[in-house]
C-alpha cells in the first residue's frame, strides 16, 4: 500500500492521509442523529426520518403557507391540483454535476394535511450502502401525491433521483407526476426587481423571511456529508437539516406569493410589467392588457409605464382598434422611440400624412435616446420626405391635367 | 474541365527511369502487380433487404476479407481487420450492424472513430441504408459529439440504434451519464472501433481504459457486444486490439479486393554539399515531380509536413503552372467545412488535379483515388506512409507513390531498408493501460459511474490492486467505502479534468493568439512542456507551427504566436538519473543492457535552432528553467572497461596522423618549454622521449591549423595521459553518436515519436557503476512501454545502426547518421561504428 503511494507521489500525485481521517477519540463526544434531530430509524434501521408540523397559523417572513384557493395561479401556468395533492421536494446533494456519480443523501418533503397544517418530512441517508432501501421509502411516501413542487428540481434533483432509481433497478415514481417548477416563473415574474432570483434572495427580498443562526449554506451540503459519514458526529448535521426544512416550507410560502402575483395584487411596476409580458408570451391578451394598464397605474413616471404604454399600442394595434393604439403611442412618446416610430410608420403606411409622420421622426430623433439606432430614423425619414415631394408633384400634375379640360 | 489520362501513367514512369535527372535520385523502384478481386457468394443468411440494398450498389458477392469477417463474427469472435485502404473495409463492420438492424429492431450498435470527419464521413453510408429500408422521418443513426446541438441530443440518445461518437466524448458526456442512454446500453449488440493504431502510446493507453469501463458499464446493463476493430498495417494489429479491449480477436488481413498495378518509388535527393552531407530539399523536388504529373494529366496528391509547407508548394505549383487555380488545391484541416467538402468532391469527381495536404487526407474519408501520391518527407511512421500511398491507385490500371526523403537519420534509413516499407512493416504500435497516473485517473471516472465492489478489479488490473487505489482514494476523500461497496463522494466532476492525451498530474495550457484573440489551441502535460514548448521554441500544433513566447507554470499556461519559420528547435538540458529499481538485465557482448525505473533529474539550460532543409545548427540560446522531478522507466546500455580497453588496444580507434601544419615541429616545442617538459596531468616529467601534445579542443574540429595550434589549445602530456585522454574523447564521441542514432531509429520499430523518448549519454553513469553508458527513457511518467520495448528490440536496433552508418556517404558523420559534425568535437563516425561493432560481438 505505502509502495503505491510513494509511487504516486513520485509521480506527482498528491494524494493521501485526509485531515478527516482522525476519528473523534471520545465516543461520548459525538451525537447521535436521534438526539440531534427530532426523528427515528426506520426501514431495518437503514433510513433515518424526521417529522416537523407547521400548523395553519404559521407566518413565514410576511406569509401565511397556504390560501384558500390557487385559480389564478393555476389558470396563468395552465394547470389545476388540489393543494393536498401537492408535495414540495428539495434534495441535498453530494455535488452539483449530472451524472452517476453524485447522490441525494437528504430528501425534504412537504404537503399540507386536511387541516392546512403543513408538515415536512425529512429523509436522510446513513450510509451510502442503504440506498435501495432510501428509495423505497421515498416511493412509499410519494404514493398519494400527483403533482410536484420544487425549485429548479426539474433540471437537476429530479433527473438525480431517477438515475439513483436506476443504478438500482427500480422503478421510478415520477413517472405520472406533474411538475411545477417554481424556478421558472421566478426567474420570469421578478426577472425586473431583482437581479438575483436564488431561493435565498426571494426569501430575503419577498417573503422577508430570515433564517435562524442554526443555518448552514447549500454549498457545504457536500462536505458535512462526507465528515458525518468518517466521524459519525450528528451535531453539525443540525444545520444542513434545518436548511432543508426551511427550503420546503420557502417553496410553500413562495407559492402562496405567485398566486398573489398571478391576480396582478401588487404594487410594483416591475412586477406587473413582467407579468404582463408573461400573459402576453401566453397568449392571455386580456389578462396582459390589464397587466400592462395596472402597471401605468402603479408607477406613473417610471420606465416601465412608458414601456408599457408602448406595448399596449401594439396589442392595440393588432386587435385593429387603431384609435387606442395611437393614444397610447402619444402618451409614450416623450420618453419612447419605439412609440414614435410606431407612430410615424402609421402616419406613413396608413394615412399617408407625410406631414405628421415627419414630425415624429424629427420628434424621436430630437429625443436622443440612446437605444434609438439613428440610421435607420434617418433613413425612414428621408424616405418620408421622399414620398411627400412625390405626392406633391403628382397633385400638381392631376390638378394641370386636370386643368387642361377647362375652356 | 480537366481531363484525366491515368493511361499517361506507365509512359511517364517510363521516362522518369530514363531521365538521369531523376532516375539517379531514385533508390528504389518496386512493383506491386495488378491482381482481380477475390469473392464470395453473399452469405445466404442476409436478410433479403440487405441482399437487395447491396445489389442495388452494384454489390452482389463479398471480396473474401469481407466474407471472412462476417463468419467470424457469426461465430461469436471478435475481429481486427487489416486491409488497405478502400478496400471495402466499411462494409465488414456495417454488414452485421444492418443485418442486426433488420432482424432485431431493438439492436444498438456503437461506432468509436478517432475525428470527428471521419464520423461524418461514416454516417453518410450508414444513412444510405437507412434511407433505403426506413420510412424517411425515422431516425436510425445519429452523431453524438461535442458538436451535435443540445436540441438534439436527447432524441438521438433515445431513439438512434446506431450512435457514431469517439473516445473522448464517450469519456467526457456518454459514460458518466450512462443512466440516461439506459436502453441503448441493454440492447448493446456491437461496438466498432476505427482506426485502431492511432490509439497508441500515452493516447492509447488512456483509450484502452475509456474501454474498459464502456465494458463495464455494458455489463452492468447485461449487454455482452461483439468488438469489430479496423487497423492500418502495423506489426502487432493482435497486439494492440488484445490490449485495447482485453479480449481475444481474429485477425483478418487477407486483402481481397482488386488492384490495379502500384509502383512504390523512394526518391532520395542528391547530396550538395559532401561535407556536411546536406541533401536538396524535399519540397522542390516535390513541385518537380508534381509539375511532370500535371503535365501528363495525372491525378495526384501530394502530402506535405506542415500547413506552411503545403501553402509553400500550392503556391509554386500555381506559380509555374498556367489557369491552374481551380485545379491546384490545398487542404488542411484548417480550412472551413464547407471548403474542404468541396475539395474532397471535386477530388472525387477528377476536377482537382493536384491537391496537396496535410495528413489530414491521410485518414478514411471517401475522396476517391488519385493515380499518384507523392509525399514530401516521410510522414513520420510506416502505418502512415502505407496510407497515404494507399491513396493512389484505382481497382484497374497503373498508379504510383513516390516518398521524397529527406536528410533526417530516418529517411536516409529507411531509403537503404526499403523492405520495411514495401513488405513488412516493424512497427509495434505500444500501450500501457496500467501506467499507475493513467490508470488513477480512470478508475476515478469508474467509481464516478458505477461504485466498486468488494472483489471487483477492472479490466485485467487484479482487484486487490483496485482495492489499494481505492483506498487512497478513499483516504483522499474522493471515494467512500460502505457496505461491500466504493462510491464517489468528492464534489467533482473526474472526467472534465482529465485529458486523454496527457499523462501528468498538471497541464499546461497552450494559448495563441489567432484572429485578434487569444484562444487555447490545445494541452500538454508539464513534463513536456519543459521540453517542446520552452521559450523561443517551435511547436507544431495541427500542421500549423507557432512560436512559443512565454512559458509559465504558476498559472500552467504557454504562450504562442503562429509563426512560419524555416527551422525547428531542439532543448538542451541538463540531466541526471538515478537508478530506482532495475526490473530486468543481460549481458551483451562488451556490456549489458538493464531496463527498470529511473528518476529523471532535468533542467532545460538552453536550444538550438535547427535548419529543416539542411538540418544544420543555426543557433544556439541559452535558458533557466526550474528543475523538473520525473520517475519513469528507461532502457539502458553500457560498456564494460574491458571493452573499451580492448578497442583501445586493437588500435581500432587509430589516431589517424593528422597534418598540424608546416610549423608544427615549432610549436610542439614551445608548449614543451612553456610546460617545463612536466605532463600537466601527472606531473612526471620527461626523460628519454619527448611527450606529446595534446589538442584541448581537437584539431578537426578548426578551420585551419593556426587556429588549432594557439598555445591555450596545447598541453604537454606523457604518452599514458595522452592515450587516456584520446580514448576519452573518443569515448565520448563514439557513445553520443551511438545515442543520437539509436534514439533517431527507435521510434521506427515503437511507432512513437522522437519527442516520447528521452536520451541521455553518460561516460560515468551511475545506473551502470561508473561504465560508460547511454539511456533512453519514456518521456511520460511511469512510462508508456517504450523503453521496455527496446530492451526487447535491442540487437535489432544495434543492427540496423551500424547498417545505417555504414552506408552513409559522408565522411566523418553528419545529421542522417550520428549527428550534425562539431558535437563533441570531432565526427565520431569511426568511434561510433567500433563501439557498435564491439557491442554486437562482430569482427571489425
Amino acid at each position: 500500500m505505502t509502495r503505491l503511494s510513494d509511487k504516486l507521489k513520485a509521480l506527482g500525485v498528491e494524494l493521501g492521509a485526509s485531515s478527516l481521517q482522525a476519528k473523534s477519540e471520545n465516543k461520548a463526544a459525538i451525537t447521535k442523529l436521534p438526539d440531534m434531530v427530532e426523528g427515528g430509524y426506520t426501514h431495518n434501521d437503514q433510513v433515518f426520518e424526521t417529522l416537523a408540523v407547521f400548523d395553519a397559523h404559521y407566518r413565514h417572513g410576511d406569509f401565511k403557507l397556504w390560501l384558500e384557493s390557487y385559480n389564478r395561479l393555476k389558470g396563468l401556468i395552465h394547470l389545476d391540483f388540489n393543494l393536498q395533492d401537492l408535495v414540495f421536494i428539495d434534495a441535498e446533494t453530494t455535488g452539483l454535476s449530472s451524472g452517476t456519480g453524485t447522490f441525494a443523501f437528504m430528501l425534504g418533503l412537504g404537503w399540507f394535511d386536511d387541516h392546512n397544517a403543513f408538515h415536512v418530512k425529512q429523509i436522510f441517508l446513513p450510509e451510502p450502502a442503504c440506498e435501495h432501501e432510501y428509495l423505497c421509502a421515498l416511493t412509499e411516501e410519494l404514493a398519494r401525491f400527483n403533482t410536484i413542487v420544487s425549485f429548479n428540481g426539474k433540471s437537476f434533483d429530479i433527473p438525480l433521483v431517477k438515475t439513483r432509481y436506476m443504478l438500482h433497478s427500480i422503478p421510478s415514481p415520477f413517472e405520472d407526476m406533474a411538475h411545477i417548477d417554481l424556478l421558472h416563473l421566478a426567474r420570469r415574474v421578478w426577472r425586473y426587481r431583482l437581479a438575483s432570483r436564488t431561493l435565498g434572495e426571494l426569501e430575503n427580498h419577498i417573503l422577508h423571511f430570515t433564517r435562524g443562526e442554526v443555518e448552514l449554506p447549500g454549498w457545504m451540503a457536500p462536505k458535512l456529508y462526507l465528515d458525518y459519514l468518517h466521524t459519525r458526529d450528528a451535531a453539525p448535521m443540525k444545520g444542513m437539516f434545518y436548511h432543508n426544512q426551511m427550503d420546503i416550507v420557502s417553496l410553500a410560502a413562495l407559492l402562496c406569493v405567485l398566486e398573489k402575483m398571478a391576480g396582478l395584487e401588487t404594487e410594483s411596476p416591475a412586477e406587473l410589467f413582467a407579468l404582463a409580458e408573461y400573459l402576453e408570451n401566453s397568449k392571455d391578451i386580456p389578462g396582459a392588457i390589464q397587466a400592462y394598464h395596472q402597471t401605468i397605474a402603479a408607477g406613473e413616471n417610471t420606465n416601465f409605464a412608458t414601456q408599457a404604454r408602448y406595448q399596449l399600442g401594439r396589442l392595440h394595434r393588432k386587435a385593429g382598434d387603431w384609435s387606442n393604439a395611437i393614444s397610447c403611442w402619444m402618451q409614450a412618446a416623450a420618453a419612447s422611440p419605439e412609440a414614435c416610430i410606431e407612430l410615424a410608420k402609421y402616419y406613413e403606411h396608413q394615412t399617408r400624412d407625410y406631414n405628421e409622420a415627419e414630425r415624429w421622426c424629427t420628434f424621436a430623433l430630437s429625443l436622443n435616446n440612446r437605444d434609438m439606432i439613428v440610421e435607420e430614423m434617418e433613413y425612414r425619414l428621408t424616405r418620408i420626405i421622399r414620398k411627400r415631394n412625390a405626392s406633391i408633384q403628382s397633385a400638381k400634375e392631376s390638378s394641370n391635367t386636370g386643368n387642361q379640360g377647362e375652356p | 474541365m480537366t481531363k484525366h489520362l491515368p493511361q499517361n501513367m506507365p509512359r511517364l514512369l517510363e521516362k522518369w527511369q530514363t531521365d538521369s535527372s531523376i532516375s539517379k535520385n531514385i533508390a528504389h523502384f518496386s512493383t506491386r502487380p495488378a491482381h482481380p478481386a477475390q469473392s464470395l457468394p453473399l452469405p445466404t443468411e442476409l436478410h433479403p433487404v440487405l441482399k437487395e440494398y447491396l445489389s442495388r450498389n452494384g454489390i452482389d458477392r463479398l471480396y473474401t476479407h469481407q466474407f471472412e469477417s462476417w463468419q467470424q463474427l457469426s461465430r461469436g469472435k471478435n475481429i481486427v481487420i487489416v486491409t488497405g485502404t478502400a478496400s471495402g473495409k466499411t462494409l465488414c463492420y456495417n454488414l452485421p450492424v444492418f443485418q442486426a438492424a433488420l432482424n432485431n429492431p431493438t439492436d444498438t450498435a456503437l461506432y468509436l472513430f478517432p475525428t470527428k470527419a471521419l464520423a461524418q464521413d461514416q454516417k453518410k453510408n450508414i444513412d444510405s441504408f437507412a434511407s433505403f429500408w426506413l420510412p424517411t422521418d425515422k431516425l436510425f443513426s445519429g452523431i453524438y459529439d461535442g458538436d451535435t446541438p443540445s436540441s438534439q441530443r436527447t432524441q438521438i440518445r433515445t431513439s438512434a440504434r446506431a450512435i457514431l461518437t469517439n473516445p473522448d466524448m464517450l469519456h467526457l458526456s456518454i459514460l458518466p451519464h450512462h443512466t440516461l442512454w439506459a436502453a441503448f446500453f441493454k440492447n448493446l449488440r456491437c461496438i466498432i472501433l476505427d482506426e485502431i493504431h492511432v490509439y497508441r502510446g500515452v493516447f492509447g493507453s488512456h483509450v484502452a481504459n475509456v474501454i474498459r469501463r464502456l465494458q463495464r458499464i455494458a455489463r452492468f446493463y447485461g449487454a455482452n457486444p461483439q468488438f469489430i476493430l479496423t487497423s492500418a498495417t502495423i506489426a502487432n494489429p493482435e497486439e494492440l486490439a488484445n490490449s485495447l479491449i482485453e479480449m481475444p480477436v481474429s485477425v483478418i488481413d487477407q486483402d481481397g479486393a482488386p488492384t490495379g498495378t502500384h509502383h512504390f518509388i523512394l526518391y532520395n535527393p542528391p547530396i550538395i554539399h559532401d561535407l556536411l552531407g546536406i541533401r536538396a530539399g524535399v519540397r522542390q523536388e516535390a513541385v518537380r515531380l508534381a509539375k511532370r504529373l500535371f503535365n501528363s494529366s495525372v491525378q495526384t496528391i501530394v502530402f506535405a509536413r506542415s500547413r506552411l509547407q503545403v501553402e509553400l508548394i500550392v503556391r509554386e505549383l500555381r506559380e509555374s503552372l498556367e489557369n491552374s487555380e481551380q485545379t491546384i488545391r490545398g487542404y488542411r484541416s484548417g480550412y472551413l467545412k464547407t471548403e474542404r467538402r468541396e475539395i474532397e468532391k471535386d477530388l472525387r469527381e477528377g476536377k482537382a488535379q493536384i491537391v496537396i495536404s496535410t495528413n489530414a487526407l491521410e485518414l478514411g474519408i471517401d475522396i476517391g483515388s488519385a493515380d499518384a501520391v507523392i509525399m514530401a518527407g516521410y510522414p513520420g511512421s510506416i502505418a502512415s506512409t502505407t496510407q497515404q500511398s494507399g491513396r493512389a491507385g484505382r481497382r484497374s490500371g497503373t498508379s504510383a507513390a513516390v516518398l521524397i526523403a529527406s536528410s533526417s537519420p530516418l529517411d536516409q534509413f529507411l531509403v537503404a531498408h526499403p523492405e520495411f516499407l514495401t513488405e513488412s512493416s516493424p512497427e509495434r504500435a505500444l500501450i500501457n493501460p496500467d501506467n499507475l497516473l493513467i490508470l488513477l485517473n480512470h478508475l476515478k471516472c469508474a467509481i464516478f459511474e458505477l461504485p466498486f465492489s468488494e472483489n471487483e478489479g477492472f479490466g485485467r488490473v487484479a482487484a486487490e490492486t483496485v482495492q489499494e487505489i481505492l483506498e487512497l482514494l478513499t483516504a483522499s476523500n474522493f471515494a467512500y467505502t460502505s457496505g461491500d461497496k466504493t462510491f464517489w463522494v468528492a464534489d467533482q466532476y473526474p472526467s472534465a479534468n482529465i485529458s486523454l492525451r496527457s499523462a501528468s498530474a498538471k497541464t499546461i495550457q497552450l494559448r495563441a493568439d489567432t484572429d485578434a484573440q487569444r484562444t487555447l489551441i490545445g494541452e500538454i502535460d508539464e513534463q513536456s512542456a519543459y521540453f517542446l514548448t520552452y521559450p523561443g521554441a517551435v511547436y507544431i500544433h495541427e500542421g500549423q507551427s507557432y512560436l512559443v513566447e512565454d512559458l509559465n507554470p504558476a498559472i500552467n499556461e504557454a504562450q504562442l504566436s503562429p509563426a512560419e519559420v524555416d527551422y525547428f528547435t531542439v532543448p538542451q538540458s541538463e540531466v541526471t538519473l538515478t537508478e530506482i529499481e532495475t526490473r530486468e538485465t543481460a549481458a551483451v557482448p562488451g556490456g549489458k543492457k538493464y531496463t527498470g525505473e529511473i528518476l529523471v533529474s532535468s533542467q532545460v539550460i538552453g536550444f538550438k535552432k535547427i535548419s529543416w532543409t539542411t538540418h544544420q545548427v543555426l543557433e544556439v540560446n541559452p535558458l533557466a528553467l526550474p528543475l523538473q522531478q520525473m520517475q519513469t522507466v528507461a532502457y539502458w546500455l553500457s560498456i564494460e572497461p574491458q571493452a573499451v580497453q580492448k578497442l583501445q588496444d586493437d588500435g581500432l580507434w587509430k589516431n589517424n596522423p593528422n597534418d598540424y601544419g608546416p610549423h608544427w615541429p615549432r610549436v610542439r616545442k614551445l608548449v614543451r618549454i612553456r610546460d617545463q617538459h612536466t605532463c600537466q596531468a601527472c606531473g612526471r616529467k620527461e626523460e628519454s622521449q619527448s611527450w606529446h601534445i595534446h589538442h584541448i579542443v581537437p584539431f578537426r574540429n578548426f578551420a585551419n591549423p593556426q587556429a588549432a595550434n594557439q598555445l591555450d589549445n596545447l598541453i604537454t602530456l606523457c604518452p599514458a595521459c595522452h592515450q587516456h585522454a584520446e580514448t576519452s574523447i573518443r569515448m565520448r564521441s563514439g557513445l553520443s553518436g551511438l545515442g543520437y542514432i539509436l534514439h533517431h531509429l527507435a521510434p521506427l520499430y515503437l511507432m512513437c515519436d522522437q519527442n516520447d523518448l528521452g536520451l541521455h549519454v553518460d561516460p560515468e553513469s551511475p545506473l551502470a557503476g561508473g561504465n560508460p553508458a547511454i539511456v533512453l527513457y519514456d518521456h511520460i511518467p511511469d512510462g508508456i512501454g517504450l523503453s521496455e520495448a527496446i530492451f526487447d528490440i535491442h540487437h535489432t536496433l544495434l543492427e540496423s545502426a551500424k547498417d545505417l552508418i555504414k552506408n552513409c556517404p559522408c565522411e566523418d558523420g553528419c545529421p542522417s547518421c550520428i549527428g550534425p559534425a562539431g558535437e563533441q568535437g570531432i565526427g565520431g563516425k569511426e568511434e561510433t561504428l567500433a563501439l557498435l561493432r564491439t557491442l554486437l560481438g562482430s569482427q571489425p
